[in-house]
């Protein structure tokens, strides 16, 4: 696939949220505010992109070399959580400004299936570097877009009239589902 | 605790899915038919029931700074092994269940389990807890699979259930629907639990 | 410091051990999931040229000519009945509507299409899917190659089926210009 190609089909055709269900966690759990959905897309992207490039590193240089891909589950996700102590870490250091708005979403990262689910991908479909890091762009502005467009919409249902048993997660995940139903309409662009 | 009161804990006060509102991705995307959900119901429990056995025979020598990363490690190990057995013993449930099957590493319920339960619990109430969790999910997954596979392929378990002129809703089976569906499933709980609970008082 | 070695340690142990179950699982499962995989494109090549028909992978350094202009051709089969050469099969993937199809495309030295098998599609259910059915895949058995082929739409999957046939026809441009003389 070319790289424009990947980067729609990753953002709309095929949002790793809503046609893939990944990272739906975070998507439901902190799409209350706009501005909290916001500082977590950027901390995803962040450690989906770096993460996609050491994974992708991993799997090439030591797991193919040495013929042991059965341990990859095993791998990436040991890498993701040290890596995601690791930007927590530096951040704190050389940015605190970016650490405290940051800081707070970086431990729930680790549980996040969307960085593990691109590293994993990005392998199964046999992507070069180049491709592997547009891949992981592209999904994580996929997440972000859905975060803060799920974001929009909550805080208007805030203040509307839903049934007592439907409020909170019930509706947020109706509401996703009309989403998707939308993003459905740019199947086959790409 | 009474063991029995821990199994049911599982499936009905505390169900992974309808109350605690964790391991969505994997719900929502396997439970596309009742095969699959079954797959990935027992794909969950036989992690969850070897990750909380081990993590709880090992809950007095690992040390509290690294528990997280060690459950970790225990967990990605029992995926890969139940990932490896799936595909050498049924590839196609393998294919079907795709990445969803080593995401369940990252699958908030294993975790759970291990931070909340196993590493505080004995070894039997551990494996209990285990098995009632993962029916708990795989009940879920069952419940919403049925629906799914009814009303959008008019099959169940792959066999003819509606007349040949239903014109299944294609809806059903794609993303929307398992959205939609998993919310009105939890309100319809919350519902059922609220009338439980009023009753009692 | 010293704490902090003790804990490298023991975190070091668990992943060790860890390892050394998975490598022993792994040397129980390996040698079955390489026979499953073999026989999934055996199972495809039998359909499409006949139980009797046996089956040799073709010279790697020819495929590998081939995939340097055809990077779409994952594998390819040569089909024999007995001694004499009777057709290829050509395993590849092609661009559907929900992703990349993969597919089998068998032709015969006599220059006919011998069939089609799809492997791996994500295509929409009901729709898209049914390009797996028997029904879609026989409009293929016995088209000539030696023009652009075409079937019928599956009616709602305009681009599953653009996509089987740009994945077919490519192919047979591989068929036409390297493989059947």
């Amino acid at each position: 696939m070319s790289i424009p190609a990947i980067l729609i089909s990753t953002i709309f055709v095929n949002n790793y949220v809503l046609a893939r269900f990944l990272g739906i966690c975070p998507f439901l759990g902190v799409s209350n505010k706009m501005e909290t959905s916001a500082g977590m897309g950027v901390a995803v992207t962040f450690v989906v992109t770096l993460s996609s490039i050491i994974t992708y590193f991993i799997q090439k240089g030591i797991l193919d070399l040495l013929g042991l891909q059965y341990l990859q589950t095993i791998v990436f996700i040991l890498v993701i959580a040290a890596l995601v102590q690791f930007v927590e870490l530096v951040l704190k250091k050389i940015s605190p400004s970016l650490y405290n708005a940051l800081g707070v979403y970086l431990p729930l990262i680790t549980t996040n299936c969307v960085v593990l689910g691109v590293a994993i991908l990005n392998i199964q479909e046999g992507y070069d570097l180049v491709r592997t890091i547009f891949n992981s762009l592209g999904s994580s502005i996929g997440f972000t877009l859905a975060l803060i467009l799920m974001a929009g919409i909550r805080e208007k249902l805030e203040i509307a009239d839903i049934p007592e048993v439907l409020k909170g997660f019930p509706i947020a995940l109706i509401t996703a589902g009309l989403m998707s139903i939308a993003f459905l309409g740019f199947g086959g662009l790409v | 605790m009474k063991l029995s009161k821990i199994f049911r804990d599982g499936i009905i006060n505390d169900n992974p899915i309808f109350v605690q509102l964790i391991g969505m991705c994997s719900t929502l995307a396997v439970s596309t038919n009742v095969v699959n959900s079954v797959a990935m119901g027992a794909a969950v429990i036989a992690v969850l029931v070897g990750s909380n056995l081990v993590i709880s025979i090992l809950r007095n020598v690992i040390p509290d700074k690294i528990r997280i990363p060690a459950f970790v490690v225990v967990i990605a190990t029992f995926v890969t092994i139940v990932e490896m057995f799936m595909k050498a013993y049924a590839p196609p449930i393998y294919e079907a269940l795709g990445i969803f099957l080593p995401l369940i590493v990252v699958n908030c319920i294993i975790l759970a389990r291990a931070e909340a339960f196993a590493s505080k619990n004995g070894i039997v109430a551990s494996i209990v807890d285990g098995i009632g969790m993962g029916i708990g999910y795989t009940i879920a997954l069952v419940v919403l699979g049925a629906i799914r596979e009814i009303f959008g392929a008019g099959t169940f378990l792959g066999m003819q259930v509606l007349p040949a002129s239903y014109q299944p809703a294609g809806i059903f089976i794609m993303p929307p629907g398992a959205f939609i569906l998993l919310g009105i499933l939890i309100g319809v709980f919350n519902l059922a639990r609220r009338k439980k609970s009023s009753s009692k008082a | 410091m010293k704490e902090t070695v003790r804990l490298g340690i023991i975190l070091m142990i668990i992943t060790v051990v860890s390892a050394g179950v998975l490598a022993i699982s792994n040397n129980l499962t390996k040698d079955r999931i390489a026979e499953l995989e073999m026989a999934g494109s055996l199972e495809a090549l039998r359909g499409i040229f006949g139980e009797s028909a046996n089956f040799k992978p073709l010279d790697e350094g020819k495929l590998a000519e081939i995939q340097g202009t055809n990077p779409a051709v994952v594998e390819i089969f040569e089909a024999y009945d007995g001694d004499s050469l009777t057709g290829y099969a050509i395993k590849h993937t092609s661009k559907g509507f929900g992703g990349d199809l993969v597919l089998m495309t068998g032709f015969n030295m006599d220059g006919t299409v011998a069939g089609l098998d799809v492997l791996e599609h994500s295509e929409t259910p009901g729709l898209g899917a049914k390009a797996e059915e028997p029904e879609f895949r026989n409009r293929f058995v016995g088209l000539s190659t030696s023009g652009e082929i075409t079937v019928e739409a599956l009616s709602g999957a305009t681009v599953t089926t653009t996509g089987v046939l740009a994945g077919v026809n490519e192919v047979r441009e591989v068929f036409n210009t390297q493989l059947s003389n």
